[in-house]
């Protein structure tokens, strides 16, 4: 393979892809669309995805042919100058990154690609990898003839079996075609990629753990200092990436780093992948330029919510992030001014929440999570995350006591300031950002016993409203006898006797018992 | 797979590979992680048993016991779980009589705990029943589904 | 460098840690799961501490310190931070600190007490029993009773309700031992130390070395004596077999004898606050005698026969070649010591290939105690039946010894009855309110009581070699040494090989001893024997890194900075001064190992010395 061979494959597909182009921005001429940037997404739904020759077409394996002809060093500066931060949540500047890994000293080298999307509502690493693949494979390469390193690990979660079916194929592809392999190009560049599957860890998308995973032990996070840039993966300098850091590289490398410092907001350049989900009326992938507001997102792509609920907050980041409330929607959104809400881009999914969602119980959601995923080893992730989970449940079965909030406050600041990785660091983020933006939440789940939006179950009242048909079904399942009536009389539930069991809301043919 | 023919693909493994891939062969092979394949990795890893099932008991993909015919996976991811996710395992639970990480005892489902995000929250809420994906299903349809599938498998018994 | 720390300017040398550096200026920073010798764990996260620029609080165990550093180490954050993770600690820990073994010398309580924590802040959490959820294995549910009843190994007891996590003990097995019987299973909150499948420590090849238990920072690792009469009893505590002494101590009718290991007597006065390699010999034989055993013996006198056996064993070995036949892939006659029980269990169960290179004599140990139930028993006219021989040991292996199948020459009664550790013979003595330090100094008893250097420095790597090499030196050469220090064969490096060529073998070759301690380091050297890289007429192996110095039965300091090596460096140094310093420094000049010989065993090697004083091992499965 050679720049010759690349271009006359482009002759030859490039007719092909114009025409699923047009075909598809014909199909998908919809606000949620045409309101979108689509530079990491540009192939997604339009090559296939496993055929070398349409990514080609694409440009695809120019940037690498542009690369193998520049110096190491002005490669890193390109990255530097696009202004391009790691888009799996961190957000530390690519190109330092890179030049770290450079600049170590070592025979041996790794690039490893995160694709161990953890976070729940993310799935953005998922339609990368399933249907652009050869983009992250062009990007490692680019990366390891920049950086000094002969091989490549794609470490993808094992919940994706799409999109690791497709990433196998495109590797066996890309050797066949002399774009894995010894000698690249006629260069002395050799470059192998491996894919290695995740086993059901969370933790595991933390940089070390993910080197810990990869060398076959427990997904145990190391302490850093030494940094993978200069000790990682079997003690040598690694480089890791997100996917979606390393699907926009070949392009900025082909085209150069202003395709991607041009869009943006201050110190945040390029677009974002968003994953937008829960109460909203057009979910999906949607990219957009950093600094968009949320107000745009929510309503001008997204459609708001049809039900004529209200929108109350949006949680961003997964477990590891905050929830903005809807007084806040005016905030770009960015790593920085995200940040200074107590909130965190993380990886990019946004949760859309109407006032049929309580706050506390999404607290709650994200620190079983935590509990569920920490990995074990030190003490304040380990032990402290139940604990806030008590504390929580205490509040949500109505028990709760002013005095839980502070300890709730003091408890989660001790662990992000004392937690080895980012797990821990980050883990009591929904609860602090919860009690920042929605104390009233708290306060009325303690001291008027109330859940507002009829979630927490010991702190509503069930009722059956109008919609009841009278045929019996949830006299028939009550343990406790709490619903008399008869067929075709009308049903009343006793609000003395229920126990809140919830048995019979599933069992109403037309959900007419509901929680208030 | 046979017992050679594991012992070699985990031979394979060692050079180049780990202890996590030669765990993952074990649990696509068999369904689960057995004292075979504990014994077999640790001696052809020149590792102790205990650090192979160290590793073993860290990952959540690996199971110490078969799943059931038709394993029941209900996505807990943020959308999901806004969208109800948690009510329709409770209504699973309550169907089937067992637990989430339990099974049935004629074997015939089993119910996932904790099901990580399958990545497609536009959908949300998803249930896997087996292969089957239910896309933004709801307490009923669910359990119609399963009730289906029992149906299905009383008329196969003789 | 120049670097505030608390307010104050310090200059500081080198590359060191912040919890180092703060040690040496008399800042104790508590640390729960740092350890010198294992290297950086970073888990406990209880040594946190300020560093201007840094947003969050950062563990000092792990810190190099830069110039310019600013560090507050009792800031009200750094304490507060300090107290809540310690607070966590304790809501998930039986907190029966009164009966525990480890009252005097446990981390987690010293620093929960200086921090005034209040330990129920929290509330419990109980573990996970169900095995079905979460995915994690059904064997979760045994893993907290198992761990306790291990019915298999009576000889290191697990409590999981105390650990901590630290993660010291599969470190110290799976690293420095390559045994690795012990790992982190599950995950989280419900992670836990447990042995493969959930088993008991008996069922998979634990070594009883004792490392994991030294190093626990807790009593979730303990020792137990396991005498021969409380066995099948559920468990017996380390306070029920203190008791279980204690009563036969007072026992009239029967008649209790102690001998005390070599590396005892420079250890137990740390126990009793004196400096680390303290020689409380007198203090220990007087301690012991106030506490009622009818008579103190030295086990360095047992030490001197060991040498007297072995040696004469050595030299008939030295007559033949020494090289590892690659066709019959055995080694032809390179010796293994066998004084160390918990070698003997790795070679039965690891290394089964190499038994018939293991020397037939039996430890110090059993070696006194045959003596003990015969000649002594005969002298004194008492029915060795009545006679109970205790060992006080810096080692847990050899409880297992003393149950060896096999080891005992009479079938009506057990060698050596019991076998204590320096830490339970320390509870014994508070418990009887015994002030150790103002104890005078006494004598062993007679006739068991007369011991040489050679026998004392039996203690620390390289000293076993040592003793048999000035015996089987001046055998070979006919005549005395002006300098009986093999200087080259000292130290604490894990492996130290030595070419004497004063003497040589039956080819000519110039003898070649290999000092081995720490088991990773024996399988090194195995492997260079196999390989054929090496070969050795003599190989020592301690299963302890730096010898029984370092034993999993030695007193466990409150220093700081937790350096198992510091204080074993110490001990071994006070050994080989009173050595030095001793009138006998050779086994065969021992008077008493001479006239034993001559009144009652014959000769060395001879029928009856064959008969009591050696044994042979048999392969033992390593999983059941």
């Amino acid at each position: 393979m050679n720049k010759k061979k690349l271009e006359q494959i482009k002759e030859q597909y490039k007719p092909i892809i114009e025409e699923k182009r047009a075909k598809w921005q014909e199909e998908h001429d919809t606000p949620f669309y045409t309101r979108q940037t689509r530079l990491v997404l540009r192939n997604v739904e339009i090559i296939e995805p496993t055929s070398v020759h349409e990514y080609i077409a694409t440009d695809g394996y120019f940037g690498f042919a542009k690369a193998l002809t520049m110096q190491p060093q002005e490669i890193i500066d390109i990255v530097k100058e696009s202004g391009m931060r790691g888009r799996g949540g961190a957000g530390f500047s690519t190109g330092k990154k890179w030049q770290f890994v450079h600049d170590a000293q070592s025979e041996t080298k790794y690039i490893v690609c995160n694709a161990d999307e953890g976070d729940p509502g993310a799935f953005m690493d998922r339609a990368i990898l399933e249907n652009d693949p050869y983009s992250v494979l062009e990007s490692m390469t680019i990366a390891g003839y920049a950086l000094g390193a002969q091989k490549g690990y794609i470490y993808c979660r094992a919940e994706y079996p799409q999109a690791v079916k497709n990433c196998k194929a495109a590797i066996i592809a890309a050797r066949k075609n002399r774009l894995l392999g010894d000698n690249l190009f006629g260069t002395n560049f050799s470059f192998n990629i491996e894919l290695r599957l995740g086993a059901g860890a969370f933790v595991c998308g933390e940089e070390t753990a993910l080197i810990a995973s990869i060398e076959g032990k427990r997904g145990e996070p190391r302490p850093r200092p030494p940094f993978p840039a200069v000790s990682g993966l079997y003690g040598k300098p690694t480089l890791i990436n997100n996917v979606e850091t390393l699907s926009a590289i070949p392009m900025i490398i082909f085209e150069g780093a202003e395709r991607w410092n041009k869009i943006g907001s201050p110190n945040n350049a390029g677009t974002k992948v968003f994953a937008l989900a829960g109460n909203i009326t057009n979910g999906g992938l949607i990219e957009v330029p950093m600094g968009i507001t949320i107000k745009e997102i929510i309503y001008e792509i997204g459609g708001g919510y049809a039900e004529g609920s209200k929108v109350k907050a949006v949680q961003a980041g997964g477990p590891s992030g905050g929830c903005i409330p809807a007084s806040m929607f005016d905030l770009p959104i960015d790593f920085d001014s995200l940040q200074s809400v107590g909130s965190i881009l993380g990886s990019g999914g946004l949760v859309v929440m109407c006032d049929k969602v309580c706050m506390i119980d999404v607290a709650k959601f994200f620190i079983k999570f935590s509990v569920d995923e920490s990995c074990g080893k030190c003490v304040p992730c380990r032990i402290g995350n139940i604990k806030l989970l008590n504390i929580l449940e205490k509040i949500t079965s109505g028990r709760g006591e002013e005095s839980d909030l502070c300890e709730l406050e003091k408890l989660s600041k001790t662990i992000i300031e004392t937690s080895l990785c980012g797990l821990g660091q980050s883990s009591p983020n929904p609860v602090l950002s919860t009690l920042t933006h929605f104390r009233e939440e708290y306060l009325d789940h303690i001291h008027n016993r109330r859940c507002g939006a009829g979630i927490c179950r010991e702190l509503t009242t069930y009722e059956i409203n109008e919609k009841c048909i009278m045929c019996t079904a949830c006299i028939k399942v009550c343990p406790v006898d709490a619903i008399t009536g008869e067929l075709k009389k009308p049903h009343y539930l006793s609000k003395e006797k229920c126990i809140k069991c919830n048995k019979c809301v599933p069992i109403c043919p037309v959900d007419a018992i509901v929680r208030v | 797979m046979t017992k050679q023919a594991f012992i070699k693909a985990v031979e394979r493994e060692r050079d180049g590979g780990s202890v996590l891939c030669a765990l993952q062969i074990a649990q696509e092979a068999y369904g689960y992680i057995n004292e075979f394949a504990i014994q077999t990795v640790a001696d052809v890893f020149s590792v102790s048993q205990s650090h192979v099932y160290g590793v073993a008991t860290f990952y959540h993909q690996f199971t110490f016991a078969k799943r059931g015919k038709y394993n029941i996976q209900v996505c807990m991811g943020t959308a999901c779980y806004v969208l109800g996710a948690e009510e329709i395992i409770r209504a699973i639970e309550d169907e089937l009589g067992i637990k989430a990480g339990g099974k049935t005892e004629d074997g015939l489902f089993s119910l996932e705990h904790n099901t990580r995000c399958v990545g497609d929250c536009s959908i949300a809420p998803i249930v896997i029943i087996g292969d089957k994906w239910l896309a933004k299903t709801t307490i009923r349809k669910t359990l119609n589904e399963i009730r289906k599938i029992k149906r299905q498998e009383e008329v196969r018994l003789p | 460098m120049k670097i505030k720390i608390d307010g104050k300017e310090y200059k500081v040398k080198g590359e060191k840690t912040i919890l180092e550096v703060c040690a040496d200026v008399g800042i104790n920073i508590p640390n729960l799961c740092y350890s010198k010798n294992l290297g950086l764990l970073s888990s406990c996260r209880v040594c946190v501490v300020e560093v201007e620029g840094r947003w969050n609080l950062v563990p000092a165990c792990g810190e190099i310190v830069r110039a310019g550093m600013v560090i507050n180490t009792n800031s009200p954050r750094v304490i507060n931070a300090r107290k809540t993770i310690l607070e966590l600690l304790l809501s998930d820990h039986e907190l029966k600190c009164i009966s525990c073994s480890r009252t005097t010398d446990c981390r987690l309580k010293l620093a929960s007490e200086a921090a005034q924590c209040d330990a129920e802040r929290f509330q419990s959490n109980p573990h996970r029993i169900d095995g079905a959820t979460h995915g994690s294995p059904p064997h979760t549910a045994k893993s907290a009773d198992v761990g306790r009843l291990d019915k298999a190994n009576n000889y290191v007891r697990r409590n999981p309700n105390k650990c901590i996590l630290c993660g010291r003990c599969v470190k110290v097995c799976a690293e420095h031992q390559e045994v690795g019987v012990l790992a982190v299973n599950g995950r989280g909150f419900d992670a836990h130390i447990g042995v493969a499948w959930g088993n008991e420590l008996g069922s998979v090849p634990c070594i009883t070395c004792g490392q994991c238990v030294v190093n626990c920072p807790t009593a979730a690792l303990e020792e137990t004596s396991a005498p021969r009469e409380l066995e099948g009893q559920e468990r017996n505590t380390n306070v029920e077999e203190i008791k279980f002494l204690r009563e036969k101590l007072g026992d009239k009718g029967t008649h209790v004898i102690v001998a005390t290991a070599p590396s005892t007597r420079v250890a137990i006065g740390e126990a009793f606050g004196l400096p680390s390699g303290t020689n409380a010999e007198g203090k220990m034989v007087a301690v012991l005698k106030r506490l009622g055993f009818d008579r103190v013996f030295d086990l360095n006198l047992a030490a001197d026969f060991t040498i007297m056996e072995e040696g004469t064993e050595l030299l008939k070995r030295l007559h033949k070649m020494t090289n590892y036949d690659l066709k019959t892939r055995t080694f032809i006659n390179t010796q293994f010591t066998s004084c160390c029980p918990a070698w003997i269990n790795y070679v039965q169960m690891m290394h089964p290939e190499l038994l018939p290179n293991v020397s037939t004599t039996k430890s110090p140990q059993q070696i006194f105690g045959a003596l003990a139930k015969t000649y002594y028993a005969q002298k004194m006219g008492i029915d060795p039946k009545n006679i109970f021989v205790v060992m006080l040991m810096p080692c847990i292996a050899k409880s297992s010894e003393a149950n060896r199948e096999g080891i005992d020459h009479s079938k009506e009664f057990k060698d050596v009855d019991m076998s204590i550790t320096v830490r339970q013979l320390s509870r014994m003595v508070r418990e009887a309110g015994i002030d150790f330090a103002k104890l005078k100094n006494e004598k062993y008893d007679d006739p068991l009581g007369l011991s040489s250097g050679a026998g004392l420095i039996f203690g620390t790597t390289g000293g076993v070699s040592e003793a048999a090499l000035r015996t089987i030196s001046e055998k070979m050469l006919c005549k005395r040494l002006n300098n009986v220090n093999f200087e080259n064969i000292r130290g604490e490096q894990g492996i130290k090989v030595a070419e004497i060529d004063t003497i040589q073998d039956s080819h000519g070759n110039p003898i070649r001893v290999a000092v081995v301690s720490g088991i990773a380091n024996a399988e090194r050297v195995i492997k260079d024997i196999k390989s054929g890289r090496e070969n050795y007429h003599f190989v020592e192996v301690m299963a302890c890194p730096g010898g029984c110095v370092n034993g999993g039965g030695m007193p466990v300091h409150n220093d700081i900075i937790q350096d198992n090596f510091a204080n074993a460096r110490r001990r071994a140094s006070t050994m080989y001064n009173m050595d030095q310093y001793n009138n006998l420094r050779r086994a065969h000049d021992n008077p008493v190992v001479k006239q034993i010989y001559k009144e009652f065993l014959g000769e060395p090697n001879g029928e009856i010395a064959y008969k009591l004083l050696h044994t042979t091992y048999k392969p033992r499965k390593k999983y059941d």
